[in-house]
């Protein structure tokens, strides 16, 4: 009990030298005012915070205990459960605290990279964990991002609506595709998914009534609770900025949509993970690895096959409506083959049903290409090289997709 | 009977493959089919755990305290103009289309293993068995992502029923091993244990002594033969080892050219003139 309490009230008291300078003092023209419930209060959350730490920490080891008590291989992500868990605490922490030192340009980039980071994950479950080869991964994506757009124009939706709308539609979009490439393997299955691919694009392109073709649709920009990231809010709202008494800048709609996707990939990446080893995502894997065999067992493959591209086709659409949401403008110019050739890039480089190895690979497959950019005239020439050599070095991937090991000892 | 073959028929072009195969299998007996090469052993088996359809004939299956099934209906069959005036059958036809299948069959209870080994290879051998229990277990969606209790029990039933029958073959130590680095006999084993874990009443195994030496062929009579002691299977196989078909089988089905051209116990098949002229030789 001492122990409980001991570590959060350290927290607190560390806390509350740190920010009573900083919260507690506020400035007034030459002389300032001491606020001192302002530290107080974050010293108190902080105490709430880490004790609920130590508690959910104390809770989901007595939870997991009795069962078959499971354990990961050593490899190369995982060097050491202890080396893991810090990363699994720090990397969230890094990355929630990442836009705060961005400009606007890196901000851009990181928002970016955290979509493919979902498109590469929605497709990992296609390809990497069912096997299902498919080429026109670019459709859901337009369909989440066109979902936005067009339910902003035409039924007035707003950001949070559109978001599960959207995901919804894509998924009915996955199963759309599903049914008629039921009885496809390999080499015909990317061809049919590449036609889907096209077909999108095309509609998109030429229905002009609807989707404004290649003009596009203008999206509006998200609010978080009401509150708009203009500098002006329309018809009585209130912009955020001046609802936290901070100055404009154009910057916080960027950092406000980061925060929203990081949070989202991060649920999504549990989602997967769990997934993994649930009886769903077992049978994606076996369909993988002998769709005969599966069926013999009295698994109706037509569900596995249609839950996988659902579930892929859901989570390409959530990236698409963060990509509509950042960029405020859509047209059929960005859902291209060649995205649908990149997000494949990244699964198969990143290692095919491995997740953070796909992770990895959508992070360094965004920002190479950026970081490329002086020699613009060479940047798919460098691409293609890192792409040869991981071929020849690692040919399973960044990092390999590790088994489950299951302790299998009787206790 | 356990398994009615009825005058089943398939052909593939201008291949008759089957022609008016009729066989039963009792319950609880190990029944033999045995022929030359390119007799329709292995057809006739598809046929049976439904992964051909029989264009003529029928397969019926009654597992105790359960009403007959007809698997050639369990496949989907094609509409007919009676339907018209039988609209529940029909129906029955219309679902059996959408959601039949061979997976039908083995939920029905008849599971089956592959000539030429299928296991999932890059899965570990635990893995291999646990999707086997596909259909015993918890498959919600909610359970399964937040970890319920319920969820975690029924992982660790799966997790120690798999782990019983890998005892039981002798794989205990190779639970963790992905599936194909395995040396050939033990995938053997572990496709067996694979398919046992479906909770069949009849298990058919094609050719489970193909590929393995004399050690391990004598191991697997004895297994086979302890399936059926201890767990009341009832066992359907195809073996070329006739060696192991004699001294395993209670009863023995001859297959040649698609015919059935002999039936009977072992000592009748070894003295039957007509299989020692086709097959024995």
């Amino acid at each position: 009990m001492r122990r409980l309490l001991l570590q959060p009230l350290l927290t607190a008291t560390l806390i509350l030298i740190a920010t009573t300078p900083i919260s507690g003092l506020v400035l007034q023209g030459y002389s300032f005012s001491f606020h001192w419930q302002s530290p107080l209060f974050l010293a108190a959350a902080a105490f709430v915070l880490h004790l609920g730490l130590i508690l959910g920490r104390i809770w989901s080891r007595n939870q997991f205990r009795p069962v078959a008590a499971l354990r990961l291989q050593k490899g190369a992500w995982a060097t050491g459960p202890e080396w893991r868990r810090a990363m699994s605490l720090l990397l969230p922490a890094i990355g929630l605290a990442l836009p705060f030192f961005l400009d606007k340009y890196g901000l851009t980039v990181a928002i970016l990279a955290l979509i493919y980071v979902l498109l590469a994950l929605g497709l990992n479950i296609v390809v990497g964990l069912a096997g299902l080869l498919d080429m026109g991964f670019v459709a859901f994506y337009a369909v989440g991002a066109y979902g936005y757009a067009l339910g902003h124009h035409y039924l007035g939706l707003g950001f949070w609506t559109a978001l599960p709308m959207a995901a919804l539609l894509a998924a009915g979009c996955g199963l759309l595709l599903g049914f008629p490439v039921l009885r496809m393997h390999g080499d015909y299955l990317a061809i049919v998914t590449l036609g889907f691919g096209e077909i999108i694009r095309l509609i998109l392109n030429n229905w002009m009534d609807f989707t404004g073709g290649p003009n596009g649709v203008q999206v509006d920009f998200p609010t978080f609770m009401g509150l708009e990231f203009s500098r002006r809010a329309k018809e009585g709202g209130v912009p955020i900025h001046e609802f936290l008494g901070i100055a404009y800048s154009s910057n916080i709609r960027n950092i406000f949509i980061y925060l929203v996707l990081f949070l989202v990939v991060l649920l999504v990446l549990a989602l997967v993970t769990r997934l993994k080893y649930m009886p769903l995502g077992r049978t994606w894997e076996a369909l993988r690895e002998d769709e005969i065999a599966c069926r013999s067992l009295g698994i109706n493959h037509v569900v596995v096959k249609l839950s996988a591209f659902a579930m892929g086709a859901m989570i390409g659409g959530v990236g698409g409506v963060f990509f509509a949401a950042s960029q405020g403008f859509v047209n059929p110019t960005s859902f291209t083959f060649f995205e649908s050739a990149l997000v494949l890039a990244i699964v198969v480089l990143g290692g095919l049903g491995s997740i953070p190895g796909v992770v990895i690979a959508a992070i360094v497959l965004t920002i190479l290409p950026e970081l490329l950019r002086d020699f613009s005239g060479y940047r798919i020439l460098v691409f293609g090289l890192a792409m040869v050599a991981m071929m020849i070095w690692r040919p399973q991937g960044l990092i390999r997709p590790q088994r489950r090991i299951f302790l299998t000892g009787r206790h | 009977m356990l398994l009615e073959v009825q005058n089943l028929s398939m052909r593939f072009g201008g291949v008759l493959a089957l022609r008016q195969v009729s066989f039963d299998v009792d319950w609880g007996s190990i029944t033999a089919i045995i022929g030359p090469n390119g007799a329709g052993k292995t057809t006739a088996f598809n046929c049976i755990t439904g992964f051909y359809k029989a264009q003529q004939g029928n397969v019926l299956f009654s597992p105790p305290n359960r009403p007959t099934m007809d698997i050639s209906r369990m496949l989907g069959q094609p509409f007919s103009w009676s339907d018209w005036v039988q609209p529940r059958q029909a129906l029955s036809k219309l679902g059996y289309q959408l959601f039949g299948g061979p997976h039908m069959i083995c939920r029905a209870g008849i599971a089956r293993t592959f000539q030429n080994v299928r296991l999932f290879k890059e899965m570990t051998v635990l893995e291999n068995l646990l999707v086997a229990q596909h259909q015993q277990l918890n498959r919600y969606f909610i359970g399964g992502m937040f970890h319920t209790k319920a969820f975690r029990n029924e992982e660790e039933m799966a997790i120690n029923r798999a782990m019983d029958w890998l005892q039981f073959f002798g794989l205990a130590q190779d639970a963790n091993r992905p599936a194909g680095q395995l040396p050939y006999g033990h995938q053997r084993r572990v496709e067996i244990a694979r398919s046992l874990c479906t909770d069949p009443v009849i298990l058919c195994l094609d050719e489970p002594a193909a590929g393995l030496n004399p050690h391990e062929t004598k191991d697997l009579s004895q297994l086979i033969r302890r399936m059926r002691s201890d767990f009341n299977l009832t066992i359907l196989l195809i073996e070329h080892d006739i060696g192991l078909v004699m001294e395993l089988s209670d009863h023995i089905v001859v297959l040649d050219h698609g015919e059935v051209i002999a039936r009977g116990a072992p000592a009748e098949i070894q003295q039957n003139p007509k299989v020692v002229e086709a097959y024995l030789g």
